[in-house]
């Protein structure tokens, strides 16, 4: 199911001759620099590191409550939360950023699914058999949703594999009315007692015999199953062959559940967006850690990174800022409670009263989170655009981007990846002059 | 009001600064496994996070090594450049592979692998016997069995001459006009491949320079140390780049940059002495603040708006593969930036993490097999598009490509040299004018 968007995205080269430098490495910032070189951009993408998306689950939470229309859901939220990052952003931000993933996904091999009768939320078991509630996932887990399953679900897991135990999951989707059972199988004898990692597991399902023997194990077990259930971990350089191959052959339907971290189906997208990006003529530059920028009043001309030996400096048109919230780069605390945010010395809304005591509460697992995390971040103004304490924006040319904003809980408001696309697609507009010419202002024109 | 803002991040690096205690920054998140080039080819390697920053918590000054997997890391860096907390996993590998060799001692092939410096000046004035040598068979059989010298590792031949001595040869022939000041001046690092293997590579790179106004100096100098430190060998590699940076902090102190065209070597001269053998001085210091791999150097005079631009049209598409040494710098791709301002030239990097070769690791016997897994993707990318000629900025990675692929392979600046219409046929000095060409535009972003 296609989203329904249309608006300045395909107008590919518009914005030729524009530099833009991207900085952050999460879903946000890839999407960011995505969007930039769909746009006809010369891009250029600074990060510390890899982000998020190497240790997140790998599924597009939107608005993980809504019971339905989760655009409806969000489009009412935003209309009546303008300071929300989706009320700055805007519902048709979020459907386009949300559909030039999807776009860019696909076209790189890994296709990303909706629920398929309704595009409505999917229900997906985490590796303890909770069920989370994203709008969209990569077609592995897709294919695991819950929603309308009539037989038994058959989690897979691997005699001495520490990192996945089925049966832990099959006891919580039991105890919440879902038929399911667990099974172990064997991997094959290594050569070595090191530990196995995600990776590692994904490594050897690329190879066929590997598959092969799996299937062997499976193919007379799965009567009465309706859905077979691995970590996700089926395939790290050909996932969908591997996918396909298992559920033909199986003749079952073939789901993947995260897992813990590295995330494969993260390391897959990260993998072949870097490449896309390469192949646009974008600069990848992972490892490169921005410490200072050059500004001259309110307009930034240059970031530098620290490189070996002294500063390299990188200049560009338009800036945008993906740094990731507190559990990331993007907002830097210590042990006195000061907050900074360290690329441009950006302000940064803090917790109430200043003291570290006071960003968290008693209960670990608060069901609404703790102060610090829907607090603190940088507000920006329409544009999305940091602002200062006036509420004018700090620089024109800066734009901050994902969860490095104030406003809302990227841990517990189930909308993390959703406000990523959206703020990632709107900054790009903006910074490239395309946001005027929606259609529907260009209609007014 | 102009200025550049200084933030936090500034003064708070000065805690984490020390290789060893950035492994404090781990998360355990392993983003390093993920992208470790290496571990998913051998099961003696089990990945940069296990033998890093988590055998770390193991290893004290003195005692023994806690095991022998991180013989296995190649050092390509990779680790050091995804990881998102700062921890600098590769140069904790490193250390701890000097660790073993000071508690285990250095094999012959390893001592002989890291004096190359030594080979290409001993083999220059024997090149036809040595090349003939390096090309038979039997004698790389022989060398791979009784040293562990792999007989497929792609050894480069010997040019005959030095570019030491092709240049003295020029000074004598077209004395250079000594220069007012310091401000035109620039200091060439050859490295010893471009002395004795690859001469004409730096014969063009000291072309480039001159044909854009400046007067190269080229003081003594000796191995980067690098072969050396990648094989453990500290106490060799530290005298190496005590030697380096005695020569070449003078210029330094003048503010007078110093250039090389062997990305690897810079890396050394620019962080490894550092954060790796732990020079941490003044002098070392200076010394790689003032250093600049080449093409980082053409950008940076770019950006100054003292490039010539006149270049011809160049009218091909080229792939480019960014070593992994490179990527450590910290200056993005220098030489695609640079080569986007040749009207007609398209160059797009591959996209791989490693070569494979990693100085020294791929000449391994025991590594080799590794070591050609590793580079494989760009093998692939490149058959894929058909390309007959690779653009690389380092030695080792383009013998590499080139066994690899079988095509040829060039450094950036031979490009460069290229659309500047420069021969080095005959070559005689351009005729240096006293201010440096100033490019008609002023110069931003790319």
């Amino acid at each position: 199911m296609d989203l329904p968007c249309n608006d300045g995205t395909r107008r590919i080269k518009a914005a030729n001759g524009t530099d833009v430098i991207v900085i952050g490495a999460g879903l946000s910032g890839l999407m960011a620099a995505v969007n930039a070189v769909n746009a006809g951009a010369k891009v250029r993408l600074i990060a510390q590191g890899w982000g998020q998306p190497m240790i997140t689950p790998g599924w597009i939470s939107v608005c993980d409550r809504a019971n339905d229309d989760v655009i409806a859901e969000v489009r009412g939220y935003a209309a009546m939360h303008p300071e929300h990052p989706y009320g700055r952003a805007g519902a048709d931000a979020m459907l386009c950023g949300v559909q030039t993933f999807q776009d860019v996904a696909r076209a790189v091999g890994l296709p990303y699914d909706m629920r398929k009768k309704d595009g409505h939320n999917l229900h997906l078991s985490t590796a303890l058999g909770a069920i989370q509630r994203p709008m969209l996932a990569p077609r592995g887990m897709a294919n695991g949703d819950l929603t309308d399953v009539t037989e038994t679900v058959l989690l897979v897991g691997f005699n001495g594999w520490r990192d996945f135990y089925p049966q832990l999951a099959v006891d919580n989707l039991r105890a919440q009315g879902i038929q399911a059972r667990a099974m172990m199988l064997d991997l094959p004898e290594q050569p070595h007692t090191w530990d196995q990692w995600p990776v590692d597991l994904a490594r050897m399902f690329d190879s066929a015999d590997f598959c092969a023997s799996v299937i062997r194990q499976l193919r007379r077990k799965v009567k009465g199953v309706e859905k077979i259930g691995f970590p996700a971990v089926l395939g790290l350089e050909r996932p969908m062959p591997v996918l396909d191959h298992l559920s033909e052959q199986i003749a079952r339907l073939v789901f993947e559940i995260p897992t813990l971290p590295p995330s494969v189906p993260g390391v897959r997208l990260c993998n072949r967006l870097r490449r896309w990006l390469l192949r646009q003529g974008a600069r990848v530059q992972i490892g490169h850690r921005v410490v200072r920028s050059i500004t001259d009043g309110n307009h930034c001309s240059a970031v530098q990174v620290k490189a070996l030996g002294h500063l390299n400096t990188f200049s560009a048109d338009q800036f945008i800022l993906a740094t990731g919230d507190l559990y990331n780069a993007g907002i830097q605390s210590d042990e006195i409670g000061r907050l900074w945010e360290p690329v441009l010395g950006l302000p940064v809304e803090a917790p109430d009263g200043d003291e570290r005591e006071n960003w968290y509460r008693d209960n670990l697992l608060r069901r609404r989170g703790h102060p610090v995390h829907r607090v603190t971040g940088l507000r920006v103004d329409e544009k999305l655009r940091p602002v200062g304490v006036n509420g004018e924006p700090v620089y024109d040319n800066v734009y901050a981007v994902g969860s490095l904003l104030a406003g809302f809980n990227p841990i517990t408001d189930g909308c993390a990846e959703g406000i990523q696309l959206a703020t990632a697609y709107k900054a790009v507009q903006v910074a490239l002059g395309l946001y005027e010419d929606t259609p529907a202002k260009a209609a007014k024109k | 009001m102009a200025g550049e803002k200084m933030t936090m991040n500034d003064n708070h690096s000065a805690l984490i600064h020390q290789t060893a205690f950035t492994a404090d920054h781990c998360l355990k998140c392993n983003i390093c496994t993920a992208a470790c080039p290496v571990a998913p080819l051998t099961p003696l390697f089990p990945g940069p996070k296990t033998v890093g920053p988590q055998a770390q918590r193991l290893r004290e000054p003195g005692q023994p090594s806690p095991d022998h997997a991180v013989e296995y890391c190649s050092g390509c860096g990779i680790c050091t450049l995804v990881c998102p907390h700062g921890v600098r996993v590769m140069e904790i590998n490193t250390q701890a592979k000097a660790q073993m060799t000071e508690t285990h001692g250095m094999s012959l092939r390893n001592w002989f692998l890291s004096r190359n410096e030594l080979w290409g000046r001993l083999g220059t004035p024997f090149a036809p016997l040595m090349n003939f040598g390096v090309r038979s068979r039997l004698l790389r059989w022989l060398a791979e069995r009784i040293f562990g010298i792999s007989a497929r590792g792609p050894l480069p031949g010997w040019a005959g001459y030095t570019f030491r001595g092709w240049w003295n040869k020029q000074l004598k022939r077209y004395p250079r006009p000594e220069p007012d000041g310091d401000a035109n001046r620039v200091v060439y690092f050859h490295g010893c491949s471009s002395n004795t293997y690859e001469p004409h590579i730096a014969q063009t790179a000291v072309a480039v320079l001159e044909r854009i106004g400046l007067h190269v100096e080229i003081p003594p100098q000796t191995c980067c140390g690098l072969p050396a430190q990648s094989n453990g060998d500290f106490t060799a590699a530290r005298r190496y780049a005590r030697t380096n940076i005695k020569a070449l902090v003078g210029y330094a102190r003048r503010g007078i940059p110093i250039v090389g065209t062997s990305a690897s070597c810079m890396t050394a001269i620019k962080g490894d002495y550092e954060h790796v053998l732990g020079l941490d001085d003044a002098d070392a210091r200076l010394v790689a603040a003032n250093t600049y791999d080449f093409m980082e150097f053409l950008w940076k005079l770019h950006a100054e708006g003292r490039l010539p631009l006149d270049f011809q049209p160049l009218e091909r598409e080229l792939p480019y593969h960014a070593p992994c040494q490179l990527k450590a710098h910290g200056m993005g791709r220098p030489a695609l930036d640079v080569l986007d301002l040749v009207p007609g030239l398209r160059v797009w990097e591959i996209d791989a993490d490693c070569c494979g070769i990693a100085g020294t690791y791929g000449y391994k016997a025991e590594k080799r097999e590794i070591a050609e897994g590793v580079g494989w993707p760009i093998a692939e990318q490149v058959y894929e598009v058909g390309a007959d000629t690779v653009v690389c900025d380092t030695e080792t990675c383009r013998w590499q490509i080139t066994s690899l692929t079988g095509t040829t392979t060039i450094h950036p600046v031979q490009l460069v040299a290229e659309a500047y219409g420069i021969s080095l046929e005959n070559y005689r000095p351009p005729v240096v004018s006293k201010a440096p060409a100033e490019s008609p535009v002023a110069q931003k972003g790319w």
